[in-house]
């Protein structure tokens, strides 16, 4: 990759009171490792092995299953986990129908607890999920999307889920169903549903793609395909819902929806959404306050290469990551394209910052699914994380260069909007099919772990061993009911002249879902003052930190009132 | 996957079933636009033309009637035809190692196949006999950025210019670099250089553009830009770029026509958004026996791609199955005439031929087919059939044996053919 070998990185010393975060990269430590990450799978527990059900046929749905949810399903106030399962297609010969898997996290290590939950979801071919309160009783419920529909599983509230699906109405239509993210988008207070859809694939059809040779038998590329639409469900605030994607004004356009995540984007109060599409432009869509939604993509930017063609984007991630206070985007794309970075230049218009950050050329042979900004490092500025795995199980009959198992690839921000590749040691130097991916604190020591899902093999947890290069804080969110999670709200961290911003939501990556605790890397600065805007029209508050290096509970109605920009 | 690969689909007529399959590109070959990073630069670059007048060899002189195996290796490789170049350039250097127009040549082919390793290794093999090679350097510039290695990419393509600083290829390649790179005064500098020298030369205006709207300067962009679509009009980097910057000025009638205007220039090159519903309705419509019906969807596509292979295959794949067997020898031959190496289109020239008697002809043309492509089963099954009807049953045993080889080491290969071949009907 032509990256440099480096090793080292001494912790950094704590620093006085009210000094701000250090510039990223510091001085003198150009090019080391600046964390290190340690696979702590078979200690911790997780033992998941995704099955994709191939039999040579190379259907398409096995290349790319799966993705992953961490939620607190028992309410304990530890992040549990959510293994996604496929399974089997024809001509698969593996035995005993695959399951998924959950995982009760009992403190940094965990016990399945799968069949206890009646979450095994057996018999659907399952790709991502999504995980939150969609029925305003106070427990997380949990969607799985998969091939030729979806299943929600209601939580029961006593450890045990029911699947739900015909009485919610979100099966899914029998479509492709992707990614997916619970929002608000009618700002009613309830969570409704959006799910990106992918192409209309049928088995029955057994098409044949690649040189007709033994063994070059490749998976189809989905421009062979047409579109699916993607479909927004309306929450009745019931935890049932209707198809509302009409009169959202979605229903006119369809992509090959791969990617999802909510965001506001244009910091008007409401989540947006964007879709990252696989083969089509990907969408950027706009709330309009009302529920009803603008696809403005290639108006603002974000639609397509730097070059004007749609790419391959599959996972996608939406934070602030050069703190001028604004979401930033950021989609995987195929091997020859290269992950995209879009710069949000403010009046809903954003710049493609893909070679200016360093984040572009690095990609090129690399197959981009899951991936999030994050700051592992804790010197307050956001890197990224992409991990990488091809479609194609015997690309090497094809290509001398690209490789089915690939490294996933960890950048820093060295300097302000600037990225370098970190070095390729520990787990960084192994070679993966990596799907979902999501950054996760689960042994809940203060800085962001990593957890990977790959195709037809295991999934990884990486501890992040550090060194810490400054402060932190972790944030939950309580919000007023049915939103508890106070999904949707946006969290303005000042810490010396720095302002970090988060917002708190469920999907993201590659049809998964991150540790929803919102991570806050402080650098140098000892003391942190929060805002936090509270979804729909709960206005906004200030709260200052008791301290740092900390967990911090923030409820709604417990703050001060704040005057801040947007809607109240 | 490579998008100078070519794909198609591949569908196949069965004697016994009728049923004709879909086959298409792998999941990463599509047959779309070149990558991002070629479409910033001079298409040319890479090329063996852009090679030579880059100031490498020059493939000129070729003796159109025979030449040698570098002669038309290199020739192949400037028509695009680069599976039919290989072998002939790899017998080229076989017979002459140090040959560097063959290397040359070879080392584009593999670069423009997803063998960056073996491109590289050509092209350094080459420097290794001509240090200053200006089509070496190119070459493996080129292949360097194509693998995200944009910084040895630079290094080269400079070394390319202390050797011939008025080579405007490398110096368009150096603007380039420089884009990718985040350094976008550079890139701009380098740019004008190249139109400085060649005013015409849309491809550094588009360098130009992007440099410098990646820059912040929008209304140097919008000038650059606007130059570009008036010598191109569908140029698609330059009318995406455009309908950005034009929005951001606030030009919101510009900023929609060179949307409208992107969407129709996108259009041309995705023809295959276009056809893909005619294509899935005609094996279809060929699989359930609606012959007339698949016909009509083929020949849709042809209309809409006359540069098509396979719809010309399909279309004469319905029409043998509607016993039209000289317009399907027709089709068939434009089908050759654009990609002469089709194993199937050979294979289905053959079953044509053996359908109307034309056995020998039928042997010939499926022998090509195989000749082709070694490993592909199906001809040996059709061959089975002919020998069949001509009283051969030990070749025809043998040609089954060779089938059921090469099918039981591809499962799931296209075609699952129902029972032994039938003897072909006079």
């Amino acid at each position: 990759m032509g990256c440099g070998r480096h090793e080292g990185g001494a912790p950094a010393a704590g620093a006085p009171a009210g000094v701000a975060p250090a510039e990223p990269g510091g001085a003198g430590d150009a090019g080391l490792a600046f964390v290190s990450l340690k696979d702590v799978t078979s200690e911790s527990g997780l033992a998941f092995r995704h099955v994709n059900g191939a039999s040579g046929r190379k259907y398409m749905p096995e290349t790319l299953g799966s993705g992953v949810c961490v939620f607190d399903y028992d309410g304990d106030g530890r992040q549990d986990v959510f293994f996604v399962q496929s399974g089997s297609l024809p001509g698969w010969s593996g035995g005993a129908p695959p399951r998924a898997a959950l995982f009760r996290n009992l403190g940094g290590r965990f016990e399945e607890v799968t069949g206890k939950a009646g979450l095994a979801d057996e018999g659907h071919y399952g790709m991502g999920c999504v995980a939150g309160d969609v029925d305003g009783d106070g427990d997380r419920d949990l969607y799985v999307t998969g091939y030729g529909g979806n299943r929600l599983f209601r939580n029961n509230g006593d450890g045990t889920f029911t699947d739900d699906t015909l009485r919610a109405g979100v099966g899914g239509k029998g479509l492709w169903g992707s990614s997916a993210t619970l929002f608000d988008a009618d700002g009613d207070g309830d969570l409704d549903l959006y799910v990106a859809n992918y192409v209309a694939y049928d088995l029955r059809n057994d098409l044949y793609c690649g040189e007709n040779r033994p063994g070059y038998r490749t998976v189809c590329h989905p421009k062979n395909f047409d579109s699916q639409p993607d479909i927004l469900y309306r929450n009745r605030g019931d935890g049932t819902f209707e198809d509302g994607t009409a009169r959202a004004r979605l229903d006119d356009r369809t992509g090959k929806g791969l990617g999802v995540v909510a965001g506001d984007y244009d910091d008007d109060g409401d989540d947006d959404l964007y879709v990252a599409n696989d083969d089509t432009p990907n969408f950027l869509l706009r709330n309009r306050g009302d529920g009803t939604f603008d696809e403005v993509g290639e108006t603002a930017g974000v639609a397509l290469s730097e070059d004007g063609v749609p790419q391959a984007g599959m996972g996608t991630d939406m934070a602030d990551y050069d703190g001028d206070g604004r979401l930033d985007i950021f989609v995987t794309n195929l091997a020859e394209e290269m992950n995209e970075l879009y710069h949000n230049d403010g009046n809903g218009l954003f710049s493609n910052a893909t070679y200016a950050s360093g984040l572009g050329p690095a990609s090129l042979l690399t197959l981009g699914f899951g991936t999030f900004f994050f700051d592992p490092d804790q010197d307050g500025w956001l890197d990224v994380f992409v991990g990488n795995g091809h479609i194609i199980d015997n690309i090497g009959l094809y290509s001398d260069t690209v490789t089915f198992e690939e490294p996933a690839l960890l950048f820093r921000q060295s300097t302000p909007g600037r990225f370098t590749l970190a070095p390729a040691v520990g787990p960084l130097a192994g070679r993966y099919v990596i799907r979902g991916a999501v950054p996760f604190d689960f042994d809940d020591d203060g800085d962001e772990d990593l957890l990977v899902t790959q195709n037809d093999r295991p999934a990884l947890l990486w501890r992040n061993d550090g060194p810490a290069r400054g402060h932190w804080l972790t944030i939950t969110l309580q919000g007023k009911p049915p939103n508890r999670d106070a999904i949707g709200a946006r969290v303005i961290v000042t810490a010396g002249d720095r302002r970090l911003l988060r917002y708190a939501r469920t999907g993201s990556s590659y049809a998964s879902q991150a540790d929803r605790r919102l991570h806050f890397g402080l650098g140098g600065a000892t003391t942190a003052h929060i805002t936090v805007r509270w979804p729909g029209r709960g206005g906004s508050e200030e709260f200052e930190a008791s301290g740092v290096d900390r967990f911090l509970v923030l409820s709604q109605g417990g703050g001060r009132p704040a005057r801040t920009g947007g809607r109240p | 996957m490579s998008r100078h690969r070519r794909c198609a689909f591949l569908p196949v007529a069965v004697l016994a079933t009728g049923l004709l399959l879909l086959a298409g590109c792998p999941a990463g070959n599509p047959s779309g636009p070149a990558p991002a990073g070629r479409t910033r630069g001079a298409e040319v670059a890479g090329s063996t033309e852009g090679a030579a007048e880059a100031g490498g060899p020059s493939p000129g002189g070729l003796d159109a009637a025979g030449g040698s195996p570098v002669e038309n290796g290199v020739r192949l490789t400037r028509e695009g035809d680069l599976e039919a170049a290989e072998p002939l350039l790899l017998e080229a250097v076989r017979r002459n190692p140090n040959d560097t127009r063959a290397l040359d040549a070879l080392g584009y082919v593999y670069g423009h196949t997803d063998r960056w390793r073996k491109a590289e290794e050509t092209y350094r093999r080459i420097l290794g006999l001509s240090p200053a090679s200006p089509g070496a350097l190119y070459g493996l510039a080129t292949t360097l950025a194509d693998v995200g290695r944009v910084d040895e990419a630079l290094v080269v393509t400079e070394e390319m210019l202390a050797h011939d600083p008025a080579n405007r290829n490398a110096r368009l390649y150096e603007a380039t670099l420089y884009g990718r790179l985040g350094r976008n005064a550079e890139a701009a500098t380098s740019a004008r250089a190249v139109i400085a020298a060649d005013a015409g030369n849309v491809e550094a205006f588009y360098v130009l553009g992007s440099a410098l709207q990646d820059g912040g300067d929008f209304a140097g962009a919008v000038s650059a830009l606007e130059t570009v679509v008036a010598k191109e009009p569908l140029h698609v980097g330059a009318l995406s770029r455009l309908a950005a910057l034009y929005t951001r000025l606030g030009r919101a009638q510009d900023a929609a026509r060179a949307r409208e205007a992107h969407d129709t220039a996108l259009a041309r090159q995705r023809v295959e958004e276009r056809v893909r519903g005619h294509r899935v309705k005609g094996v279809a419509a060929f699989n359930r026996g609606d012959y007339p019906a698949a016909l009509s969807e083929f020949e849709i596509i042809s209309r809409e791609d006359p540069k098509d292979p396979q719809a010309y295959l399909m279309t004469g794949s319905s029409l043998i199955a509607l016993s039209r067997f000289d317009e399907a020898g027709r089709a068939l031959d434009r089908s050759l005439a654009l990609q002469p190496r089709n194993e199937r289109t050979l294979l289905e020239l053959g079953r044509l031929l053996a359908l109307q008697d034309r056995l020998d002809e039928a042997v010939r043309a499926i022998g090509r087919s195989i000749e082709v492509n070694p490993e592909f089963a199906e001809p040996h099954y059709f061959l089975a059939g002919i020998l069949t009807a001509r009283g051969d049953p030990d070749g025809a045993r043998r040609e089954m044996q060779r089938f059921e080889e090469l099918k039981a080491r591809s499962p799931g290969a296209a075609l699952e053919l129902a029972g032994p071949p039938q003897a072909v009907p006079r």
